[in-house]
């Protein structure tokens, strides 16, 4: 099917739309439907077994990709170029409110052990291979409603060394009974302190590995957490990171490094 | 001073105070300490983190005396600020809802609650009733201070040498391959090697999963633009080999036939390093009968050994090709690139384990890519503090703190000085290792069983000793034997124990342990332990204290004064009555007892306070004329090693024949003791994956971790699976000649191994893959080989069929 | 005589922040501080004029390897001697 229809009027891409679109929307329904019915129980083999050995076997996702020939190769190109467009609407947007902000804290949590844990992954992920999640998460990407944030620190290659999906993988189930957990973790970074009202609000959070700040606090950030002004960039330059938070204490010697309260110092 | 230098002067303060605001958002100089908390009152403290031998240093951010936060510690020279997805979920391993928050003695078939004060009498009581009857079983997640209180209560308090601990089962391979090449335990290189290799080679290793932290060290270096040419070598396909240049894969227990494979190729080439051998190497073969210490061989009887190993046969029994075996051989070949190779489980569990160990050694050291930063040998370690407490302190039924060991005169004088004990306290009778141990303790006492009482600490053996059935099971049956078990939450072992003491654990006590690169850590006590939850090391000093009060002999040293005594002000404090134990730092005391011990074998250590500045440093430390104490990169090197001879590049000052040089040994290749035939026609492997901590016990109760890997699972190639009629999320049964299990079937799950070959992970208490697994194991080291046996596999719907 | 009290913010780079010392230490109009952290660096310039202290902290903030300058004081008072 490589290559666009030779002749016919300029009615053609129109009913060609149709066709698609028919096959679009036949696939969908077949696929909800197969979605939501229960799993069926592996039917027992009647069959010889020599039957799915011969039987032609639908290629996995994983060998499409791996396939860059054939018909369907480079169908994808140019397509994440396209998805990537809209990301950047520059302009002032309005300044969060208390409620918007409550919000967006609680979606962090959905993700997060605490605040400043690496986001468990919210979607399946290849579980072998190199992971391709720069391809999405690279710059950022949006689809729909849905939203690729742009990777907050340095890409680096081993994303699944931090990040793990957070629901089963299928098809392991979920673990019954496991005792619960009972730690609290600190679920908010709170607002940033600000020397006086209408001053720059100071980092709440670390800046360590950090540096897209767009990622969270850009236009396709949460609205309790976007910024009112994106299209000032450097924002470094107003907003002051934390010594405490990034680990900058002073060297030892500069000031007393003191162990925590109740735990003896004393030395034989 | 003039008008000008003093303005000049007044300007630089003003400057450099602000700098220091900008910098510590405080100003600098003699200020009163200030807490470092922001960010809600949060404080933050270092601290190792709790789980593998990588040792990367976590900061802990503690509020209303709980842990809230976790972040990667930047100053840390192992991570440099990155963690992996455990460390990162470390502070929520306290936080199980299921501690164990008071002692529980067994009474019927119940475990009821008692107190401390009763605990103590139980346990001091068995003791008495025959004191080299009772043996303790401890572990590489041991902190130092905690393995050498052990050492000092039962070889200078009980006078038996009955002590032994986890890691003879998991790192035993690599010890013995260290001695027999180098005469002395523990890598030459460190992590730096990692900074400035060229090229990188994985024996059986994969350490995006299970030394993620330092795989990234690596791999990083590429995003940089560096260039690191990584080489997999293993059995199947992991996130590793996704990495990796060249990935080679190999038939089980031919590994040894590849490294032979590679050193034919530099001999018959005349590549190896004639100049570096010459000066600080020997050769050495296998004797009969087969000893550690082997027989010593000529250069030319080397290279007749090696004559059968030639690229076309080594081919044929390993199924690298040929090519492949030319490229490992051409890159050990160049002097213009730096080797780093690491390896771990994959050539430790093994039957051949301290064979393969040496001969990744020698082909280092014949081809002279070792001592310099880049060119190391490098066996990377599973637990926190295998090698600081287990390796280094000695927590073995042979071994003194220090490099001891009890068959030496002198070296048990040398001890019973330090401890102060009358001399012939010491027993030069060794103890029983980790599997004697437990076959007496399950063996009735008239049958020669004669371990009666045995005390576990910070380990889970009825989950992870190979062969439970005899080695455990038995001794609950015996009216006369008693399980003692401290712990921090219920395991396999506590459920059947007599006695359960529950444990403080990590950020709950203070502690130091040991890493993969000879980096000793320290950290403090940040938040309480829940209940009456207590320190391992209070634990043992209470006991020995319960028995001093009762005038047990073994524990006053020559002047009557309680063994473990610690003065504050001239006075003693009584550390053991737990109300006071942090009256004085008990951690630094046994440290700086524990340090005396050091020199021997030229780990020194350096004072407790050191460690507190440090995010750990690396032995030997060694004190300089400035006072200052320096570390140690590059082990036996000339340039870095103070120990090494003046002049000399390198120097093995601990040869194992005492003239400066290490052993290049021929090993040859031999066949595994059980191969796939056509009953059980699968290789079975087991192993880790990134999400879970060995037996699970930690990890299964931190939901982040536990949801990403629920359960264990058996990985097979599909062609496999096609063949056999199963299809992904299948339950099957995998069997062995030793016992059979079901498992869900995951096609393209995390690895991949080649057709003929199955995986199955260990972390999961219900699905128990060890008993399925062969218990041959190295004839040195003793650790048996969980990497590879028969299997066959059946769909669940023909067993049912079959009734 | 001016004398101006500065804090240079020096960019994460370690080669771009030796290119800079290396050149400051050229200046003789310049004296360094101990940086701190490596990156926030205390400078005292001696310049003849105000005028001639503010072109060349100008000059400084755009150095390449300089991420910020922050001026603290500057003491006005040297024109008198």
């Amino acid at each position: 099917m490589s290559g666009a229809p030779q002749d016919g009027g300029p009615g053609l891409p129109a009913r060609w739309l149709h066709v698609a679109a028919g096959i679009a929307v036949a696939l969908a329904f077949t696929g909800y439907v197969a979605g939501t019915r229960p799993v069926p129980e592996r039917p027992e083999p009647e069959s010889t077994p020599g039957a799915s050995a011969t039987s032609e076997r639908a290629p996995s996702y994983r060998e499409l990709r791996e396939a860059r020939r054939g018909d369907n190769a480079r169908m994808y190109e140019g397509a994440m170029e396209a998805l990537r467009q809209g990301l950047d609407p520059l302009t002032p947007t309005a300044v969060a409110t208390v409620e918007q902000r409550a919000r967006a804290v609680e979606a962090r949590k959905a993700h997060r052990a605490y605040d400043g844990a690496p986001p468990t992954i919210p979607h399946e992920v290849d579980p072998l291979g190199t992971p391709g999640c720069l391809s999405c998460h690279g710059q950022g990407m949006k689809l729909g409603e849905r939203i690729a944030p742009r990777i907050s620190h340095p890409p680096y290659q081993s994303c699944n060394q931090c990040h793990v999906v957070e629901a089963s993988p299928k098809p392991l189930a979920p673990y019954p009974d496991v005792p619960a957990n009972r730690f609290v973790g600190r679920t908010s970074a709170g607002g940033g302190a600000r020397a006086w009202p209408g001053a720059p609000p100071t980092m709440p959070h670390a800046e360590h590995m950090r540096t897209e700040c767009a990622s969270c606090h850009g236009p396709t950030g949460k609205p309790g957490l976007r910024t009112s002004h994106p299209e000032r960039q450097n924002c470094v330059q107003c907003h002051a990171s934390s010594a405490a938070l990034d680990q900058r204490e002073p060297p030892v010697g500069l000031l007393d490094s003191t162990p925590p309260p109740g735990v003896a110092k004393e030395v034989p | 001073m003039d008008r000008r230098d003093f303005l000049k002067s007044t300007a630089m303060t003003a400057a450099t105070l602000a700098a220091s605001r900008l910098a510590y958002g405080q100003a600098a100089g003699p200020t009163p300490p200030v807490a470092t908390g922001a960010g809600g009152g949060v404080k933050w403290n270092k601290a190792p983190c709790r789980f593998c031998g990588t040792g990367c240093h976590v900061q802990v951010g503690v509020e209303g005396g709980k842990v809230v936060a976790i972040a990667g510690d930047p100053k840390a020279e192992v991570n440099k600020g990155l963690l992996c997805v455990k460390g990162y979920h470390v502070g929520l391993a306290l936080y199980g809802s299921d501690r164990l928050t008071q002692p529980l003695l067994r009474k019927g078939d119940k475990q009821v609650p008692i107190s401390w004060d009763e605990a103590l009498d139980v346990i001091a009581s068995r003791i008495q009733k025959d004191p080299k009857g009772f043996a303790l079983y401890g572990s590489g997640q041991w902190t130092i201070p905690e393995g050498y209180a052990a050492s000092k209560l039962v070889k200078g308090g009980l006078g038996s040498n009955q002590l032994d601990a986890n890691a003879r089962l998991c790192m035993s391979s690599a010890v013995t391959g260290f001695l027999a090449t180098y005469g002395v335990d523990e890598p030459a290189g460190c992590y730096d090697d990692l900074d400035a290799c060229d090229v990188l080679i994985m024996w059986g290793n994969n350490p995006a999963e299970m030394h993620p932290v330092l795989f990234s060290r690596v791999i990083d270096r590429r995003s940089r633009g560096e260039k690191v040419t990584l080489i997999d070598i293993g059995t199947r396909r992991t996130r590793t080999s996704a990495f990796c240049d060249h990935v080679l894969r190999f038939k089980p227990n031919t590994d040894l036939a590849i490294a032979c494979g590679i050193a034919h190729l530099l001999v018959e080439n005349g590549t190896w390093d004639k100049a570096f051998v010459d000066a600080n190497c020997a050769f050495r073969a296998p004797s009969e009968p087969a000893t550690l210490q082997g027989k010593a061989i000529t250069f030319d009887e080397y290279r007749a050994l090696l004559a059968p190993y030639t690229p076309e046969h080594v081919e044929k029994l390993s199924g690298v090709s040929q090519q492949d075996l030319r490229m490992l051989a051409g890159l050990f070949g160049r002097q213009d690139v730096r080797i780093t190779s690491l390896w771990c489980m994959g050539v430790n569990q093994h039957t051949r384990g301290t064979a393969m160990n040496s001969l990744i050694h020698g082909l280092h050291l014949l081809s002279g890519h070792f001592g310099k930063p880049g060119d190391a040998p490098t066996s990377l370690t599973g637990q926190p503090s295998a090698c600081g407490t287990v390796r280094e302190v000695g927590t073995l039924a042979h071994a003194l703190p220090g490099g001891r060991v009890v068959a030496e005169e002198k070296h048990r004088h040398q001890m019973e000085d330090l401890w102060n004990v009358p001399p012939g306290r010491i027993s030069s009778k060794p103890g029983y290792h980790t599997v004697q141990m437990w076959e007496r303790f399950s063996t009735p006492t008239d049958q020669g069983g004669d371990i009666h009482t045995l005390w576990v600490q910070v380990t889970n053996p009825a989950q992870t000793l190979p062969n439970r059935h005899k080695l455990v099971d038995p001794s609950r049956k015996l009216a006369d034997k008693f399980l003692i078990v401290s712990d921090a939450y219920p395991t396999e072992t506590t459920r059947i124990a007599d006695l359960v003491l529950p444990s403080a654990m990590w950020v709950e006590k203070n502690g130091m342990v040991g890493n993969s690169e000879r980096r000793t850590q320290q950290w403090f006590k940040m938040v309480a332990p829940p209940g009456q939850a207590r320190d391992d090391a209070w634990q043992l000093i209470a006991v020995a204290h319960r028995l001093f009060e009762r005038g047990f002999e073994g524990m006053k040293d020559k002047d009557g004064r309680f063994l473990f005594e610690v003065k504050k002000d001239g006075k003693p404090v009584p550390i053991w009555d737990f109300q006071h134990y942090y009256d004085v730092n008990v951690d630094a005391h046994l440290f700086e007892e524990y340090r005396k011990t050091t020199r021997l074998k030229h780990k020194d250590l350096a004072p407790y306070e050191e460690y507190v500045k440090a995010r750990g440093l690396r032995w030997p430390v060694v004190q300089q004329p400035d006072g200052g104490w320096r570390e140690t990169r590059f082990r036996f090197s000339g340039f870095d090693d103070p120990y090494v001879q003046e002049g000399r590049d390198i120097d093995f000052y601990h040869s194992p024949t005492h003239d400066g040089r290490a052993q290049i040994w021929f090993n040859p290749y031999e066949p595994p003791p059980e191969s796939p035939d056509t009953e059980f026609p699968f290789w079975l492997c087991t192993g880790r994956v990134i999400e879970h901590w060995h037996s699970g016990t930690m990890t299964m109760r931190i939901p982040q971790l536990q949801r990403a890997m629920p359960s264990a699972y058996l990985e097979m190639n599909r062609a496999d699976a096609r063949r056999l009629g199963v299809g992904n999320g299948d339950i099957v049964t995998v069997e062995t000649r030793r016992g059979s299990l079901d498992l869900p079937v995951w096609l393209g799950g995390r690895g991949e191994p080649p057709e003929g070959s199955l995986f199955v992970p260990f972390f999961d208490e219900r699905l128990l893959i060890n008993e399925l697994t062969l218990d041959a194991h190295d004839p040195f080291s003793k650790q048996p080989d969980y990497k590879k046996c028969a299997a066959r596999v059946r769909g669940r719907a023909k067993k049912e069929a079959r009734g | 005589m001016t004398f101006s009290s500065l804090v240079l913010t020096l960019e994460d780079s370690a080669e771009q922040r030796a290119g800079v010392l290396a050149l400051l230490e050229r200046d003789a109009r310049i004296t360094l501080g101990t940086p701190l952290e490596e990156r926030w660096l205390p400078v005292v310039t001696e310049t003849a004029t105000p005028e001639e202290g503010e072109s060349l902290a100008d000059f400084l903030r755009e150095l390449p390897g300089v991420r910020f300058l922050d001026v603290v004081m500057v003491d006005f008072s040297g024109g008198e001697c």
